[in-house]
């Protein structure tokens, strides 16, 4: 297992070193160029560099954070936003485009709240109806996702269509054109621990696919371990989509590839899949910001590849799916 | 190792009372059979005895031999449960599975141990499924998958294994195989009880017996003073006769 994730790690290291040199200036056709122009050197350094590091970044945490939500619902379709995160952070972007001024940072801040707040009316209807657990925060998800994109609607209604609406679109669709250096770092400050806390976690993750009946026999029967490990997801996706927009298909796709070639048992696959999502999502990042001079939203690609990975899934899967 | 004491037990669920005033002593190294119709509420003393599920009034007591005592709910991984319909992940291999019992022993933040591997591997060859360790279990078949389960239950180490309808769906051989496993663990000195719809496994393969009916009164004691016609034709709602062949009781329903 160690062979395929650092198979896969030197994969990953070598895409990142041909993308740096993929762009308006290619480092392979315009390599004089460059040479002579320091400014187009900085323009790599700057803001190429740190644009990869930061989908790598992003196709990580969300793998791992869809990795986690399929494991905790048992579900191999539920992704990061199966609990209201995505349609939260979205309402709360539009919130910053419409009446903020549109600012990076107020929109940052605004989505990143928001996408919290969904997580906490989660957990609050979920204690309060008395269902089992898991269906609890499903139901609860599916509603605080429905009342946030209520508001979004609204929101895109009322927006100016000139000015405001594109850049809501756009920012639903995801980019991450807009990263330096500064933003990669303030996204590691809050990704990074909670990488480390699901790593160290992976081999305890396993428990919550047994039945609930089960875990409780083992003795964590206690809700705050379910919430601890639901909330850490959540701040995972909600710290990327903050950022990044929303980005879709990466942590519903990849951890399934991620099962089906390193296997079932979370302590052998979540590494795999968290590098096979981080080199995905720089692959159709690469995509958005080559294949036309204007910059393509990074969620169409993602989308369309996705949605091919996905029938080849269940193509693969199909003798274990009729059965 | 373990008694359980159950003390004037009562529990409903809303508009509906399943147990009324129960009270019942299992010692260390028995098997008490539940047994009752559908509905009757096996399941729910089952529940009842792992802490799930608090009653209404009176309480369940586990002492252990060394004068420790406590509630089923502070038991911490300590009952090892069975449930009748359990969802597990179908694409794990059957080591796996039972490693993920060991789970009590193991910390938050780390990983089993040889120790734990160990413990695994003993369980695997003690029920026979050597030849099934690296088999997913979607693939293996009804009857191996209850001495899975029943290896993963063991693999916490516990006292008091609670098991519900462990031979419902299994032909004679498996199910005769699964009740041997259950003496084995009783000679053991472990507490252990089950729940069956079919009064003949109890008479078969319990010492002591709690007869249930959401009716009735609940009948406890020892399994060969309890069960007699009348009462199974009373709490079955079947006319029954208990013949004796070849030594052996056999119960006839008209």
């Amino acid at each position: 297992m160690k062979n395929k994730n650092t198979a896969l790690l030197i994969c990953l290291f070598l895409i990142a070193v041909i993308s740096a040199g993929l762009g308006r200036y290619s480092l392979f056709s315009d390599f004089a160029e460059l040479r002579e122009n320091p400014f187009l050197a900085d323009l790599i350094l700057d803001l190429r560099l740190p644009r990869i590091a930061t989908a790598v970044l992003a196709g990580i945490s969300l793998t791992i954070a869809g990795y986690v939500m399929q494991t905790v619902f048992k579900n191999p379709l539920a992704d990061p936003g199966v609990m209201g995160v995505s349609q939260a952070a979205g309402f709360g972007a539009a919130l910053g485009i419409l009446y903020f001024g549109q600012s990076p940072l107020i929109i940052k801040v605004f989505s990143f709240g928001f996408s919290l707040l969904a997580l906490f009316l989660v957990i609050l209807f979920t204690s309060r109806l008395k269902l089992k657990r898991i269906l609890g925060l499903v139901l609860a998800g599916i509603a605080v996702s429905a009342l946030f994109s209520a508001g979004l609607g609204l929101l895109k209604y009322l927006a100016d269509p000139i000015d405001q609406l594109p850049n809501i679109v756009f920012w639903l669709l995801g980019s991450i054109s807009g990263a330096n250096w500064n933003s990669f770092y303030l996204l590691t400050l809050i990704t990074f621990p909670l990488i480390i806390f699901f790593f160290i976690y992976r081999w305890r993750l396993n428990v919550h696919m047994l039945d609930e009946k089960v875990t409780f026999s083992l003795g964590i029967g206690k809700s705050w371990e379910l919430n601890l490990v639901l909330a850490a997801a959540v701040l995972l996706t909600s710290a990327i989509i903050s950022t990044t927009g929303i980005i879709g298909w990466v942590g519903l796709i990849i951890p399934n590839y991620g099962h089906l070639i390193a296997g079932p048992h979370a302590a052998r696959s979540m590494v795999f899949s968290g590098i096979a999502g981080g080199i995905f999502l720089l692959i159709c990042d690469d995509l958005s910001r080559i294949l036309l001079p204007g910059e393509i939203p990074i969620g169409i690609f993602t989308a369309f590849i996705g949605s091919f990975l996905f029938v080849l899934l269940f193509w693969k899967k199909r003798d274990f799916l009729y059965s | 190792m373990t008694k359980i004491e159950i003390k004037n037990l009562n529990f409903s669920y809303p508009g509906r009372e399943i147990l009324q005033d129960l009270s019942f002593e299992a010692g260390t190294g028995s098997i008490t059979a539940l047994i009752g119709v559908n509905g009757s509420g096996k399941t729910t003393l089952l529940l009842l005895l792992l802490g799930l599920i608090q009653p209404d009034s009176g309480e369940i007591i586990i002492r252990s031999n060394d004068g420790e005592s406590f509630k089923p709910e502070q038991s911490a991984g300590k009952i090892g449960y069975l449930p009748q319909i359990e969802r597990f992940p179908s694409d794990f291999s059957v080591k796996d599975y039972i490693l993920l019992g060991r789970l009590p022993f193991i910390g938050f933040f780390s990983s089993p141990t040889v120790r734990d591997l160990n413990v695994a591997d003993l369980l695997i060859s003690k029920l026979q499924l050597d030849e099934l360790s690296s088999c997913r279990l979607g693939e293996i078949s009804g009857g191996e998958l209850q001495r899975v389960r029943i290896a993963r239950a063991l693999a916490q180490n516990p006292d008091l294994i609670l098991l519900d309808e462990p031979t419902t769906h299994l032909d004679i051989s498996h199910k005769k195989g699964i009740y041997q496993l259950l003496s084995e663990l009783r000679d053991e000195g472990r507490t252990i009880f089950y729940s069956t719809h079919d009064p003949m496994d109890a008479l078969k393969h319990s010492d002591n017996c709690i007869m249930l009916n959401d009716k009735l009164p609940a009948i406890t004691g020892k399994t060969q003073n309890i069960i007699d016609a009348k009462r199974l034709s009373a709490y079955f709602h079947v006319e029954t006769e208990i013949l004796e062949v070849n030594k052996q009781k056999v119960i006839l329903y008209k």
